[in-house]
C-alpha cells in the first residue's frame, strides 16, 4: 500500500510531462453536465487510509477535513453522537476507560476535552466570559453539587508552598499580557489566606485557572500550532488574479460546444495554437498587459514552454512538480475539463490539453509581469491580503500571537477540567512526569484529530443503529414465508427506490420486490428516432451491443409526426434564444417580446397546468413509446454485428434472475422498473436519473429486458441453463420518474389475458404506492404544506416543472447505508430512503461469483455517489459547487459562480443540505472469510474497503449476526445487546409531519 | 377623481408599506420566518399590479372617449425652498408611464413568486426580499414621478438596491469587485441627473411631467445644451451603453431572479424611460439627438458582437440587452416614442424570461441536438462564417474577444482609487476612536481593570 504521500511523489518526478500528467490526476474529474456521474472527489487518494487521504486533499485544495467542532458538539448535545460512540472511537485508538490521573480515565480526559470549547479568546472576550458572565464564580452546570463540594473541600487543603509556587508561575506568564484583571481577578492574597472554613466555589475555580494557565503553557511549548487553524487558505498573487479572466474566457470559448455564435476560427490544432493565433491576430483594443513580445516560445512544445519559463523564474527542479500543481489548482475547475477533454470525455467540442493549459498560463504570468514591472502602479491591489471573504469557523480560527493562543487554549482546558471534573488543588499537584503525561494526552487531542474523533463518533452512531436495526427486525422474524407472490417488481437498487419499495410491500404482502443496477444487464447503446445514440449503461462499461428503436409497423407517420412536432418546438426555442441577441432579428422578437409574458407567467405561477396541458397534448398526439418497437437480432438480418444473439439475450436474463435470487420462484407477472427524473431549469438534472444508465433516464433498459426475457427461444435457452421460467410468467417494462413518482409502463398489449388481472392491480397498487412516497418525500421539503397523498402528488409535480425551483428533488441526499442481500434481511424495515438495496441470493452463488460481478459494479457506484456527496457537504465552497443560485451555465459544459469564476464542479448547496456526511455502511449478506477471499481476488475493491473509503459488515443469516471489518483490517463479530426496535403500523403513520431524519423502525407488528 | 385617486395610492404606497413593514419585521426575530416575509411583498406588489391594470383599463377608455387624459396626481408634496428655489416631489401617472408602471409590477410579480422558490432557505432570504422591495419603490418613483427632481429619488434607490444584490453573495471577493465596479459606474452617471435635475428646479420650478399640448417646451436658453447633454449621460449609465457598458455582465453576480429583474427587465430600461420623458418634456437640439443615436448605434453594435462570443450564457444575455437599449436609443431619438416604448416592454418581457430560465439551456441545446440527430450539420450551420474569408472571421473573433476581455479584465482602477480612499478613512476613523478612546492601540485596550 502506497503510505507516502502524493505530494512527494512529485518531487520524485524528473520530466515536465510526467509532472503534468501526475497533475492531471488531483484534479476534478467531472466531465460536462449534460451527464452527470456520480464520483468519488478525492479518486486520487484512494490508496491512501480514509483519513490520511483527507488530510493530504485538505492540504492539495485547502479544504476543510470535517465540520467545526463546535457543530459535532451539537449533534451530540441533540443526541445525533452519544459518549458511547466516542468511546467506541476511543477504544480503537486504544484509550482505554482504565484509571489514569485526576481521577478518571485517559478516555475520560479526551471526551472532556472534545466536549470543552475551544474558541478563539480575545483578551475582551475572555474577559467578558470569566467576569461578566461569571464563570470564574460558579461551576459549570454538568458538575453536580455533590462533586463541587468535594472539589471546593480538596481545594481548601492545598498546601501553601504549593499554592505560592504556582501563583509564581502564573504571574509570570500573564505578566506581559498587559491584562492587569488577569492578576486581579486572582486575587493572591485573599487565596493564600483564606482559612479553609470560607474557601468558596470561586476561589476553586480561580485555582482551576491558574492551572488551565499553567498545562496551556505546556502544551504550546510542545504543540505550538495546538488550536491554531490547520487550513491555509491559498492566496493567489496580483499576477494570478490578473490572468485568471483571459484564462477563463479563453478556454470557455475554446471548449465551448455551442452556446457562443462566433467561435475561434480553427479549434482543432490545440489551445496553444489557438492561442498563439489569437496573439498573432494583434488588435487596438486588446488589454496593454497582453500587448507584450511572445516570440521567443514560437514554435516550441509546450513542456518547453513550461520548462523555459521554469528555469528563468529560477524555480528550483525538485520544486517543479508542486509548483505546476499550485498553478494548476488555481482554476482546478477548469484545469480538470481540459484534462477530461485530453482524455476524450464525450460531449466536449474539442480537444485540448493540461500542458496546453499551463503553459498557456505561465506565458500569460510572463506577459502581465513584464507590464506590471514597466507600470508597477497599475498593479491591482487587493486590500488586506489576510482577509478573507468567509464566514468565520468557529474553532478552527488562526490564532497568532502567543498570548491568544495561551488564553485560548487555557480556557478550553478550564471548561475540560470542569467538565471532567476535577480540582485545581489535584492538577497542581501532580509530578513532572504526571503533568507531562497529561500535556501529551492534549497535545495529541488537538483540533483535527479530535475532529476525526467526532467524526467517526458521528458516523458510528448511525451504523451501530442500522445495524441493531437490521438484527432487530431479523431476530423477531418468524421464519414462514409469505404467501405466494402474486407479482414481483425489479427495481434499481437506489436509495429512492428503497421507500417506493416499502410502500409496494405494505400496500400489498403479495408483492415481492428486488433491486438491481438499472441498466438491467442491457449494456446497450440506443438508437431511437427521437434521441441522439448514447450508452445507457454504466460509464466504466463499453457497450458493444446497439439496439434499434423504431416505429411500430403502421404507425410510421404518426411517429414522424410527433418527431416534426418535437423538432419545431426546439427549433422556435432555439431561434429566439439565438437570435434575440442578434441586431436585426434580435429587434423584431424584442418588438414582439410581449408574447413572453405568456410562458414567462405561466411558468413560474402556474407550473402543473403548464405540464397538464403538455401532457393533455402528448397524450392527444401520442405516446411515443407505444409507437415504437425494438429491434432484435434475427429479425432484420442475422449477421448484422451489434445486436444481442439469442445467446447473448439469455445470458443476461440468467444471470438478472439468479443474482438477484428471482429464479427461485417467479411469478405470473415480473415488473421490470428502471428509473430517471424530470426536472426544468435544472443543469444538474442528469445527477437525478439513473448512474446505472450513464446519468441518463433508465426508460428504454427495462423495457428491453422484458421483451428480451419474455421471448420463447431466449427462455428455451434460458431453460437448457437450468432455469426454469414458467410459461405464465410476464415481464412488464414500467419507468419511475422519481421527481414527480409517475409510473409509466410498456408493451401492454403483450400481457396475457390471464395476467390482465394482476397487472390491473398492480398498477392501481402503484398508484397508491406512489402518493404514498409522494409524501414521505414531501416531509424533508422545507416549503411543502402537505398533508394528504394526493395533495403530495399534486407538489411533487409541480417542483418537477417549476422553473424557479432549485431542489426539484433530493437526490441521492441522505444515503449512507447499502444492503447487499436478500430483501428478506431488510424487509418490513423502515430505512428512511437512506439505503441502497441489492438483491443478491447467497445461496445460489457458493463460489461467489456472483457477488464478486455483483460488488464490482456496486461498489465503486455507490461509494462514488456516497462520497461525493460526502465531500459536497464537508466543504461545499472547495468540494462543492457553492449555492445554486448565482450559477451560469458556460460553454454548454459547466457552471461558473456568476459572472467569471472557476467551473464549479461536485454538488452545489441545494443538493447536500439535508446530507449526513457519513461513509457508505455496505452490510454483505455472505460468510466473513468468503468475503475476504474475494477481496484478495479484487484489487480495486480491496484498496478501498482496507482504506476504509467504505466501512463495510458482513451479515450471516443462519445465526442473525453481523460482523464488522474494523481497523485491524478483519472482520469481528458486534457484540453488545441488541436494543428493541420501535415498531410502527405503517411508514406513514411514522412520517408524517416530521422533517428530521428518523430512527429506523419496524413497519408492522413482530411476527 | 376621488376614487381613481385612491386606487392610483395603492400603485406607490402598496409597495412602500410592505417596504415599511418589512423593515419593522427586520428588526424582530420574525425576519426568519420566510411565510411572513412572502405574504407581506407579494400583498404590497399585487396591491400595485391589481390597481395598475384597473387603472390603466380606465385610462385608456377615458382617453378613448374624449381623445385626451388629464394626469392623476398620487400626491403632490412640497419639499423644501429656499430663496426663490422651490423643490416640489410629486407623483402622478399619465399614459405613458401607466405603461411602465404596468411592466414594473407585472415583472416584479413574477419574479417575487419566483424568488420565493428560488431563494427558498438561503441565509439572505429576508435582505434579499428587502432589497427587492425597496428596488420596486425606487422603480415606481421613476416611472412615477411628476418631476426629474422626484426621479432622481428612485434613480438612486435603483442604484443603491442593484449594487447591493450584485454583492449578495459576499463570500467571494470578486463578487465585493464587481458591485463595486457597477456601484461605481452608478454614481459617474448620476451625476449628471442631479446637476440636470438641480439646474430645472432653479431654472423652471414645479415644471411638472405632462403629455399633450403645448409640449414639448423650449428650455431657457443656456439650459438648451447643458441638460439634455446631462441627462444623456446619466441615461448611457443606467442603461450600461457604451461606453460604460463593462459593469452590465460584471453584475451578473447576485442570484438569478435579481439578475433578471434588474438587467433584464427594469433596472436596464431605466434610462430608456428617462430619454422618453425628457423628449416628451421639452425640446432637446438636434446635437444632442445626433449624440443619442450615435451612442445608441455604437453600443447596439458593441453589445451584438460580445454577445456573439460570449460563452457563458449570463454574460451574453447581458451584453444582448445592452444591444436592444441601444437601438431604443436610436429609435427614441429619430422620434418614434410608440415603437421604443413597445420594444422596450417587449424586449424587457424576453428577456426576463430568458435569463429566468438561463440555466435549462444546455437541456435546451441536447433536445435541439436530438431533434436533428439526422442533420445535425445543416441545422447547426451557421450564415455568417459562409459569407465572410476565413482571415476576417478570425480577426473579427479576435477584435470581439479583446473588447469582452477589456471589459473582464482585472479591477478598474477607479475601483481600486476607491478602495485606497476609503482605507484611508477606516484608518482616520480607528484612530480617532482611540484618541477619543484615551488609549494607545493594541492590548492596553481592555485594560480597565474589574
Amino acid at each position: 500500500m502506497a503510505r507516502a504521500g502524493h505530494i512527494e511523489d512529485l518531487r520524485q518526478l524528473r520530466s515536465v510531462e510526467e509532472m503534468i500528467e501526475r497533475i492531471g490526476s488531483f484534479l476534478p474529474s467531472q466531465g460536462p453536465l449534460r451527464t452527470f456521474v456520480h464520483h468519488n472527489t478525492l479518486h486520487h487518494f484512494e490508496d491512501l487510509e480514509f483519513f490520511e487521504a483527507l488530510d493530504e486533499a485538505a492540504g492539495v485544495f485547502a479544504a476543510n477535513t470535517a465540520f467545526p467542532e463546535t457543530t459535532y458538539q451539537g449533534l451530540c448535545r441533540s443526541g445525533r453522537i452519544d459518549l458511547t460512540d466516542i468511546n467506541r472511537v476511543l477504544a480503537e485508538q486504544s484509550l482505554d476507560g482504565a484509571m489514569w490521573l485526576l481521577g478518571a480515565s485517559r478516555r475520560k480526559m479526551v471526551r472532556s476535552l472534545m466536549l470543552a470549547a475551544p474558541v478563539p479568546l480575545t483578551a475582551e472576550m475572555l474577559r467578558w466570559r470569566l467576569l461578566e458572565k461569571r464563570y470564574l464564580d460558579r461551576f459549570h452546570p454538568e458538575v453536580s453539587a455533590s462533586k463541587a463540594q468535594h472539589i471546593v473541600q480538596s481545594d481548601s487543603r492545598i498546601a501553601e508552598s504549593l499554592l505560592r509556587y504556582w501563583l509564581d508561575a502564573y504571574a509570570s506568564i500573564v505578566k506581559d499580557w498587559h491584562q492587569e484583571w488577569l492578576h486581579e481577578l486572582v486575587d493572591v492574597h485573599e487565596l493564600m489566606h483564606s482559612p479553609q472554613d470560607s474557601w468558596t466555589e470561586g476561589d476553586s475555580l480561580r485555582l482551576m485557572w491558574i492551572a488551565s494557565i499553567v498545562v496551556a503553557r505546556e502544551v504550546l511549548a510542545a504543540r505550538p500550532d495546538f488550536g491554531a487553524s490547520h487550513r491555509r487558505p491559498a492566496k493567489h498573487t496580483p499576477i494570478e488574479e490578473t490572468v485568471n479572466p483571459y484564462l477563463i474566457k479563453f478556454t470557455a470559448s475554446f471548449l465551448d460546444a455551442g452556446l457562443a455564435y462566433l467561435t475561434m476560427y480553427d479549434r482543432t490544432r490545440g489551445l496553444l495554437w489557438a492561442f498563439f493565433a489569437h496573439m498573432r491576430n494583434t488588435s487596438a483594443v486588446r488589454p496593454t498587459w497582453l500587448r507584450g513580445d511572445l516570440s521567443r516560445f514560437d514554435g516550441l512544445r509546450a513542456c518547453d514552454i513550461i520548462e523555459q519559463i521554469l528555469r528563468s523564474r529560477g524555480v528550483p527542479e525538485p520544486e517543479w512538480g508542486q509548483y505546476l500543481l499550485d498553478k494548476a489548482l488555481i482554476l482546478k475547475g477548469w484545469g480538470g475539463l481540459v484534462r477530461q477533454s485530453e482524455l476524450g470525455v464525450s460531449g466536449v467540442a474539442t480537444r485540448a490539453e493540461l500542458r496546453d493549459f499551463l503553459a498557456v498560463r505561465l506565458m500569460l504570468e510572463e506577459l502581465a509581469d513584464g507590464y506590471y514591472s514597466r507600470h508597477p502602479h497599475r498593479m491591482p491591489s487587493y486590500g488586506d491580503e489576510d482577509q478573507e471573504f468567509e464566514l468565520t469557523r468557529p474553532g478552527l480560527a488562526d490564532v497568532d500571537d502567543e498570548a491568544t493562543r495561551i488564553r485560548t487554549t487555557a480556557y478550553h482546558l478550564f471548561h475540560a477540567f470542569q467538565l471532567l471534573p476535577c480540582a485545581g488543588s489535584e492538577i497542581l499537584g501532580l509530578s513532572a512526569a504526571e503533568r507531562e503525561d497529561l500535556v501529551s494526552l492534549a497535545c495529541r487531542f488537538d483540533a483535527p484529530e479530535r475532529c476525526r474523533v467526532w467524526h467517526q463518533a458521528y458516523e458510528w452512531n448511525l451504523y451501530s443503529r442500522a445495524a441493531s436495526a437490521i438484527l432487530a427486525v431479523n431476530r423477531e422474524r418468524g421464519q414462514k414465508r409469505a404467501c405466494e407472490p402474486a407479482c414481483q417488481v425489479v427495481c434499481c437498487i437506489d436509495d429512492r427506490e428503497e421507500s417506493f419499495r416499502r410502500y409496494l410491500e405494505e400496500i400489498n404482502e403479495g408483492y415481492e420486490t428486488f433491486g438491481t443496477a438499472g441498466f438491467f444487464g442491457v449494456d446497450a447503446e440506443f438508437h431511437s428516432l427521437y434521441e441522439r445514440p448514447a450508452p445507457f449503461c454504466p460509464v466504466n462499461v463499453v457497450p458493444t451491443h446497439s439496439i434499434q428503436v423504431t416505429a411500430r409497423r403502421g404507425s410510421e407517420g404518426r411517429l414522424l409526426g410527433l418527431q416534426r412536432v418535437k423538432t419545431l418546438q426546439s427549433d422556435v426555442e432555439m431561434f429566439i434564444d439565438s437570435k434575440s441577441r442578434s441586431l436585426v432579428r434580435g429587434w423584431l422578437l424584442a418588438l414582439g417580446g410581449i408574447v413572453a409574458l405568456v410562458p414567462l407567467s405561466l411558468s413560474t405561477l402556474a407550473p402543473r397546468l403548464m405540464h397538464r396541458v403538455r401532457v393533455y397534448l402528448k397524450r392527444a398526439l401520442l405516446n411515443p413509446a407505444d409507437e415504437s418497437s425494438i429491434v432484435f437480432a434475427e429479425e432484420e438480418g442475422a449477421e448484422d454485428t451489434g445486436r444481442f444473439t439469442l445467446d447473448e439475450m439469455a445470458l443476461r436474463v440468467r444471470t438478472l434472475l439468479q443474482t438477484t435470487g428471482l429464479s427461485r420462484h417467479l411469478a405470473p407477472l415480473v415488473v421490470v422498473m428502471g428509473h430517471g427524473s424530470y426536472s426544468t431549469n435544472n443543469p444538474y438534472r442528469s445527477a437525478y436519473d439513473c448512474g446505472a444508465c450513464g446519468g441518463r433516464p433508465g426508460r428504454l433498459n427495462p423495457r428491453v429486458f422484458a421483451l428480451m426475457a419474455n421471448r420463447r427461444d431466449v427462455r428455451e435457452k434460458v431453460r437448457e441453463q437450468g432455469i426454469e421460467i414458467p410459461e405464465a410468467t410476464q415481464f412488464v417494462g414500467a419507468f419511475h420518474n422519481t421527481t414527480t413518482d409517475a409510473v409509466e409502463y410498456f408493451d401492454l398489449d403483450s400481457i396475457s389475458s390471464a395476467n390482465r388481472k394482476v397487472f390491473e392491480k398492480f398498477r392501481a397498487d402503484v398508484e397508491v404506492a406512489r402518493a404514498q412516497n409522494a409524501l414521505e418525500r414531501c416531509r424533508r421539503f422545507d416549503d411543502a404544506e402537505v398533508s394528504t397523498v394526493s395533495q403530495a402528488i399534486a407538489h411533487v409535480e409541480s417542483r418537477a416543472h417549476h422553473i424557479a425551483q432549485p431542489r426539484p428533488e433530493y437526490g441521492h441526499a441522505t444515503n449512507a447505508i447499502c444492503v447487499v442481500g436478500r430483501r428478506e434481511i431488510t424487509k418490513g424495515l423502515f430505512l428512511d430512503r437512506r439505503a441502497f438495496l441489492v438483491s443478491y441470493d447467497k445461496a445460489a452463488d457458493p463460489e461467489t461469483a456472483a457477488l464478486r460481478n455483483l460488488l464490482r459494479a456496486v461498489i465503486p457506484v455507490c461509494m462514488g455517489i456516497n462520497l461525493e456527496y460526502f465531500f459536497s457537504a464537508l466543504d461545499n465552497q472547495r468540494y462543492g459547487a457553492g449555492t445554486k443560485l448565482p450559477h451560469n451555465v458556460t460553454s454548454l459544459l459547466g457552471l461558473m459562480t456568476g459572472y467569471c469564476s472557476d467551473l464549479r464542479t461536485g454538488l452545489p448547496a441545494q443538493m447536500i443540505e439535508i446530507h449526513e456526511a457519513t461513509r457508505l455502511l455496505v452490510i454483505i449478506e455472505q460468510e466473513p472469510d468468503k468475503i475476504l477471499e474475494l477481496l484478495s481476488r479484487e484489487p480495486e475493491l480491496d484498496r478501498v474497503v482496507k482504506n476504509r473509503w467504505v466501512v463495510v459488515m458482513a451479515y450471516r443469516a443462519e445465526a442473525n449476526e453481523l460482523f464488522l471489518f474494523d481497523h485491524t483490517q478483519a472482520f469481528v463479530k458486534l457484540e453488545g445487546a441488541i436494543g428493541g426496535l420501535r415498531s410502527v403500523a405503517s411508514s406513514l403513520d411514522w412520517v408524517v409531519g416530521k422533517k428530521e431524519h428518523l430512527e429506523f423502525v419496524r413497519i408492522g407488528r413482530a411476527t | 377623481m376621488g376614487a381613481l385617486q385612491a386606487v392610483a395610492c395603492a400603485i406607490f404606497f402598496g409597495p412602500l408599506a410592505s417596504l415599511v413593514v418589512l423593515g419593522l419585521v427586520g428588526f424582530t426575530p420574525l425576519r426568519s420566518r420566510e411565510r411572513l416575509i412572502k405574504r407581506v411583498v407579494a400583498t404590497g406588489q399585487s396591491a400595485a399590479f391589481v390597481s395598475g391594470v384597473a387603472l390603466a383599463v380606465v385610462m385608456v377608455r377615458r382617453y378613448l372617449a374624449s381623445g385626451s387624459l388629464e394626469p392623476i396626481d398620487i400626491f403632490h408634496y412640497h419639499f423644501f425652498s429656499f430663496n426663490h428655489h422651490v423643490v416640489e416631489i410629486g407623483l402622478r401617472l399619465d399614459l405613458l408611464n401607466i405603461w411602465f408602471v404596468l411592466m414594473a409590477t407585472t415583472l416584479s410579480n413574477i419574479v417575487g413568486v419566483f424568488s420565493q422558490h428560488y431563494l427558498h432557505r438561503d441565509p439572505g432570504f429576508y435582505r434579499f426580499f428587502f432589497l427587492i422591495v425597496l428596488f420596486l419603490n425606487g422603480v415606481l418613483i421613476v416611472f412615477l414621478a411628476s418631476s426629474f427632481q422626484a426621479l432622481f429619488i428612485g434613480w438612486e434607490l435603483v442604484g443603491i438596491t442593484s449594487a447591493l444584490l450584485i454583492s449578495f453573495f459576499t463570500v467571494r471577493r470578486e463578487t465585493i469587485d464587481n458591485a463595486l465596479h457597477a456601484f461605481w459606474a452608478y454614481r459617474v452617471c448620476d451625476v449628471g441627473l442631479l446637476c440636470g435635475a438641480a439646474l430645472l428646479a432653479a431654472h423652471l420650478p414645479a415644471d411638472q411631467f405632462a403629455l399633450g399640448a403645448g409640449l414639448p417646451r423650449a428650455l431657457p436658453g443656456e439650459l438648451a445644451y447643458l441638460v439634455p447633454f446631462l441627462f444623456l449621460f446619466s441615461a448611457m449609465g443606467k442603461s450600461a451603453q457604451y461606453p460604460y457598458s463593462s459593469w452590465l455582465p460584471r453584475a451578473m453576480e447576485g442570484p438569478t431572479s435579481s439578475s433578471a429583474i434588474f438587467y433584464g427587465g427594469l433596472s436596464i430600461h431605466a434610462g430608456v424611460y428617462l430619454l422618453l420623458r425628457l423628449r416628451l418634456q421639452y425640446e432637446v437640439p438636434t446635437a444632442m439627438l445626433v449624440a443619442t443615436a450615435a451612442v445608441g448605434a455604437i453600443s447596439c453594435v458593441y453589445g451584438v458582437l460580445l454577445s456573439q462570443v460570449q460563452s457563458d450564457v449570463k454574460s451574453a444575455l447581458a451584453y444582448a440587452s445592452l444591444s436592444q437599449v441601444g437601438i431604443m436609443f436610436v429609435e427614441i431619438s429619430l422620434g418614434w416614442y410608440y415603437v421604443a416604448t413597445i420594444h422596450c416592454i417587449g424586449h424587457a418581457f424576453l428577456r426576463t424570461y430568458q435569463i429566468l430560465k438561463c440555466s435549462s439551456i444546455i437541456h435546451q441545446f441536447v433536445a435541439f441536438e436530438d431533434a436533428h440527430q439526422f442533420d445535425a450539420e445543416r441545422a447547426k450551420a451557421k450564415f455568417l462564417p459562409l459569407l465572410l474569408p476565413a482571415g476576417a472571421l478570425s480577426r473579427g473573433f479576435s477584435i470581439a474577444f479583446d473588447l469582452a476581455l477589456r471589459a473582464a479584465s482585472g479591477r478598474s482602477l477607479l475601483v481600486m482609487s476607491l478602495e485606497r480612499l476609503s482605507r484611508r478613512l477606516q484608518e482616520g476613523e480607528e484612530r480617532w476612536i482611540s484618541f477619543i478612546s484615551g488609549s494607545g492601540r493594541g492590548g492596553g485596550r481592555g485594560g480597565e481593570g474589574s
